[in-house]
């Protein structure tokens, strides 16, 4: 669907161009990770809004997509089951995110996940998927530090918003945890039991 | 006239995807919910 949407808006823009066809796919592409995430981010902000929970769903987001942008992790394999997937994640934890915690259980939940996401990026970022894998060693290494890096400037982050909203802190944790088990194995496992649970629903493959 | 100025936008349009592309097949991709196909001219 937004493979052949992108598809036919590049040939159009290609053929203004007068361009060939390698640029034609380059456009292709580019055009369907700007609609893909377009579509997907707006059909998501504005169910989060309608439901009331449109602030803790955008502080799991941004957190979730900033992990996930410096470990990597799985992905699903159609772009519809990526957008159902995503909607389900992001607005049951904007929900989640919502449930009172005391601040005790908040720390503790904020140091088991510093200790987690410490472990995860020691063993497995950068994790990568069939269409890019990053083999060379002085990139995972740059890789995993970076991740430490921001991993450290958000754990001073969070600590200092403990104090001014609980479910900020519980949403964002939650985005770190999620970033986290995409990055595992037992989290490309997941995917992938969902992933064969859709093709035998006779799901249409879409990219 | 208006050819000169609509081959301009489209040039920027143009140029702004190749652009979007070019952070797509980094080794971190920016765009993070969705992974599309790597066309093959980028994979060289």
């Amino acid at each position: 669907m937004i493979n052949t949407i992108s598809r036919s808006l590049a040939v159009r823009l290609g053929g203004k161009l007068d361009v060939n066809k390698d640029s034609i796919d380059l456009y292709a592409y580019g055009l369907e990770i700007v609609l893909g995430t377009a579509v997907q981010l707006s059909i998501i902000a504005v169910l989060a809004y309608i439901l009331g929970i449109f602030p803790t769903t955008i502080v799991f987001l941004l957190t979730f997509c900033f992990f996930r942008w410096l470990g990597g992790g799985v992905h699903l394999s159609t772009f519809v089951r990526c957008s159902a997937f995503s909607l389900v994640l992001s607005l049951s934890m904007g929900s989640v995110a919502l449930m009172e915690f005391s601040m005790l259980w908040l720390v503790v939940m904020l140091i088991m996940s510093v200790f987690i996401a410490v472990y995860v990026c020691i063993a497995w970022v950068p994790a990568g998927t069939e269409k890019k894998m990053i083999s060379d060693k002085k990139l995972r290494l740059k890789q995993k530090k970076e991740m430490l890096l921001f991993l450290t400037i958000w754990v001073f982050v969070v600590t200092l918003c403990m104090g001014y909203n609980s479910s900020y802190v519980l949403a964002s944790l939650l985005g770190l945890l999620w970033s986290c088990f995409m990055i595992m194995p037992c989290g490309y496992r997941f995917m992938g039991v969902i992933d064969n649970f859709f093709k035998k629903e006779g799901g249409e493959e879409c990219v | 006239m208006f050819k000169k100025f609509q081959t301009g936008v489209l040039t920027h349009i143009a140029l702004m995807l190749t652009l979007v592309a070019g952070l797509g097949v980094s080794t971190r991709s920016a765009f993070i919910i969705y992974e599309p196909d790597v066309p093959d001219c980028l994979k060289k």
